[in-house]
């Protein structure tokens, strides 16, 4: 029997062109075509409680030391790359945002702050923020077990006789559940990071650094996929409609009257910033053509922007974007990094914001 | 530190370097520190425990060896088999006898208070590898370490400290002895069993994750049939994926290193009956458990009451191992039955050699048939492993095999989509019966092309949180 030659390193060569090859066909397929993964806020956060009788949202980066603060729903965590919008000319900056939250609600934990820029993410669940307006307005307390010091067991007991009182107060169980799991989720990781810093060497914290540097990279060369994802959508993304729940008081008519007194408050908010001093600018961050068209055709589109008109804010409405949030709502990783790119070029570029 | 962080392919490239180019007593002194380092790098606090658990039994083995009487070298035996098993029980099994018999003695512990309890990474597997050293001292099939240096970098050798394969101390011992030969080919094939441990551990495990705790731990009695039977098979295929993938890295970077480890998965869903497929899943712990626990029970030499007895023993202990709930233990129980089953089975002459290809279409269709049948019922005794208790199981189970028949099996579904995910798994069973089946080889050239694949892959397709190795919880 003849033998075989074996080519050396005939496979690792092979392995590198395939992978190549197939990296650069899959890009080249799916460019701006499918809707990656965009359900995790990409700068990672902390709980701040923002009030009394309000529930804890959002913030990422240093409130106090930044230079400007973007304020919004939850579509402002994934919309805005903290680590990008640093090194763009505009200082320090930082996100506030909660998870349907409304955004008139959010502004009070603005009220300790020097003025500074203010980027205020206008929508339609902003005016209304009936998710964590009310799960936060039924909470009974602000609760010290979240503080990172207290072990898990603590938060949960917590949460476990929380989650009675708020379906005693009728939150249905879906939202009272979702609501308790992101704050236990978010204390869980703030536990990490104050154990991880008491430690010698912080393994966690390199890990994680390390781990989001090769994640941004591969955002950024191809079109990463999350098959979590595939629960909702295969080679399409996901449409919202009116008739899904988080959307469906959108577009009710008959939430018309208080979504403009809604608009009037925040419009009266937005004032009151200014008049202490505050640089404030709009924006509608992009977002699928349907939630667009549920937003237009209900008339709030045209509400929120008014309130930017009528305030004679500046406003930079970013449009209908296919493809560009997995969820048709939050934006993924390589969308946030185009949106966090022209927003900070048009607010130094048109509006003269820099670095102090 | 683990496999699939960037952190440890970081580590391990001037480890490796480090290790070929250095004279063999610095490599194998830089190799250990990287080792203490890796396991550190979870938490140090527990370095001492592997340590000082090495530190009893090199000791332990040495008074063995040189005890004159049996008294002796049992005394000492029993000394490093009651530390491991001490520090086992210690750690892993407290909060199940607190909670479980404490209310029997009239203690009833507060909620919660074990949240935090920690269960040091790998303790199940190095106290069982250093384990079968002594024992094996004791049997006198193995002369005790001369180096305390060698030894410790058996028991702490990073690739298989925490998750196995259990790698015995007379196969790897000798390997450190010398320095090792490079081979280019098995280099590559190092790297290629990496390739294809990462890619079974992030994109098909951590991704069939996702179906499995939707069906898990969500309403189970809410879901239809076939997505319960689909959240049994989904996690069939995590685990095998997520612990084969495991086991590969670490034989391959061994290989990488000039080393062996014995495999530890040969296709195990493939398997035609219990008997083989403890021949095929997690192969270093079954033939662990053989050797130290069923055989020095008195194996099949008791008559067949006694060796039923002591495979029932075996698997309960040994689902026991994998943690410390009553369901870890009722999934070993049913191992126990079935394969005293089979072996009353195979003793009347009803079963049959499982070995080679079968001839003909009647032993085709029986073996066929037979491998039908393990898959079903392993996958039912999954559904026990996976559980969080007997609720939960008992549901799943009516979803799976009651409600069909009793027009009750609608419901909720989940996403079938990702049965994509099954199909690296099916390949890897299929290529391995080809190989069993009819002497067919991976070329050189398709194991380039596969791993190209797989490299891609492990680019695109990004995971939704990273997962710990399920094994690491044992």
């Amino acid at each position: 029997m003849a033998s075989r030659r074996r080519i050396k390193g005939l496979p690792t060569a092979l392995a590198a062109l395939v992978s190549a090859s197939a990296l650069a066909a899959w890009d080249r397929a799916t460019q701006d075509t499918w809707p990656t993964a965009g359900l995790e806020s990409v700068n990672g956060e902390r709980l701040l409680w923002i009030g009394a009788g309000l529930g804890p949202v959002g913030a990422c980066g240093d409130l106090e030391s930044s230079d400007v603060i973007v304020v919004g729903d939850s579509r402002v965590g994934h919309a805005v790359h903290l680590s990008i919008a640093g090194s763009l000319g505009l200082g320090r900056v930082a996100t506030l945002w909660g998870g349907g939250a409304k955004t008139e609600h959010l502004l009070r934990a603005l009220d300790e702050l020097e003025p500074r820029g203010l980027v205020v993410a206008l929508s339609a669940l902003g005016l209304i923020g009936w998710q964590n307006q009310s799960v936060s307005e039924s909470l009974r307390e602000r609760n010290p077990a979240f503080e990172p010091e207290n072990p898990p067991h603590v938060v949960g007991a917590w949460a476990r006789k929380e989650r009675a009182h708020l379906q005693q107060k009728g939150i249905s169980e879906p939202v009272a559940k979702a609501a308790l799991e992101w704050w236990i989720e978010a204390h869980r990781a703030a536990r990490a990071q104050h154990l991880g810093s008491e430690r010698l060497v912080d393994t966690d914290t390199i890990d994680a650094t390390l781990a989001h540097r090769v994640d941004r990279w591969r955002t950024l060369v191809t079109q990463p996929i999350e098959p979590v994802e595939w629960g909702s959508a295969w080679f399409a993304a996901a449409a919202p409609r009116a008739s899904d729940g988080v959307y469906r008081g959108l577009s009710a008519p008959e939430k018309a009257t208080e979504r403009s007194h809604e608009a009037e408050r925040l419009g009266r908010r937005l004032v009151e910033l200014r008049d202490r001093g505050w640089r404030i600018a709009c924006v509608r961050l992009p977002s699928d053509p349907g939630l667009r068209v549920i937003e237009d055709s209900s008339g709030t589109g045209a509400l929120v922007s008014g309130i930017a008109e009528g305030l004679g804010l500046p406003l930079l409405d970013f449009g209908a974007w296919p493809a560009a949030a997995g969820d048709g709502s939050h934006l993924h990783w390589r969308a946030a990094d185009r949106v966090t790119r022209e927003l900070a070029r048009w607010l130094r570029g048109e509006l003269g914001w820099r670095a102090p | 530190m683990v496999f699939d962080s960037v952190t440890f392919w970081l580590f391990f490239g001037p480890l490796l370097l480090a290790w070929w180019i250095a004279p063999l007593g610095v490599a194998k002194a830089l190799v250990l520190a990287g080792s203490l380092v890796f396991y550190g790098w979870w938490n140090p606090a527990y370095l001492p425990l592997v340590v000082g658990s090495a530190v009893v039994d090199y000791v332990a083995a040495g008074r063995i060896a040189a005890s004159r009487s049996d008294r002796g070298r049992r005394a000492w035996l029993s000394i490093s088999l009651a530390s491991n098993l001490g520090l086992l029980a210690g750690f892993k099994y407290t909060p199940l006898l607190a909670t479980d018999l404490g209310p029997l003695l009239g203690w009833q512990p507060s909620e919660g208070l074990f949240d935090e309890w920690v269960v040091p990474i790998g303790i199940s597997f190095y106290t069982f590898q250093t384990m079968s050293y002594t024992l094996d001292v004791y049997r006198r099939q193995l002369a005790p370490a001369r180096s305390f240096g060698d030894f410790l970098l058996y028991v702490a050798f990073f690739p298989q400290l925490v998750a196995g394969p259990i790698v015995r101390a007379k196969s790897f011992l000798p390997q450190l002895e010398r320095a090792p030969r490079w081979n280019s080919s098995r280099f590559e094939l190092g790297m290629y069993r990496c390739v294809e441990g990462l890619f079974l551990k992030m994109v098909v495990a951590d991704n069939l994750a996702v179906v499995v705790e939707r069906v898990f731990d969500g309403d189970v009695a809410s879901f239809s049939s076939i997505a319960a039977w689909f959240g049994a098979i989904a996690f069939g295929a995590q685990i095998f994926a997520d612990f084969a993938g495991y086991s590969g890295i670490a034989i391959g970077l061994a290989m990488m290193m000039g080393l062996r480890f014995p495999e530890n998965f040969r296709a195990p869903y493939i398997s035609a009956g219990l008997s083989e497929f403890w021949t095929r899943w997690h192969i270093t712990l079954s033939s662990w458990l053989r050797d130290y626990l069923y055989i020095s029970l008195g194996g099949n030499r008791g008559g067949a009451l006694r060796t039923h007895a002591n495979l029932m023993v075996t698997m309960l202990l040994g689902g026991l191992w994998h943690g410390a709930s009553w369901t870890f233990v009722v999934w070993g129980g049913l191992h126990g039955l079935g394969l005293s089953i089979e072996r009353l089975l195979r003793g009347k002459g009803r079963g049959q050699a499982t070995v080679g290809r079968p001839h003909g279409g009647v032993a085709c269709a029986r073996r066929l048939a037979a491998i039908v049948v393990t898959f079903v019922f392993v996958h039912l005794t999954w559904v026990f492993f996976r559980a969080k208790d007997f609720t939960v199981a008992a549901e799943m189970l009516q979803r799976m095999f009651v409600a069909p028949f009793v027009g009750a099996s609608g419901g909720v579904d989940v996403s079938f989509r990702f049965a994509v995910l099954l199909v690296p798994i099916i390949l890897l069973h299929g290529a391995a019966l080809c190989r069993e089946w009819w002497g067919a080889r991976t070329p050189a050239w398709l194991r380039g092309v596969a791993a190209g694949l797989m490299l891609a892959a492990l680019v695109v397709v990004r995971r939704g949180e990273a997962r710990d190795f399920v094994y690491f919880q044992f």
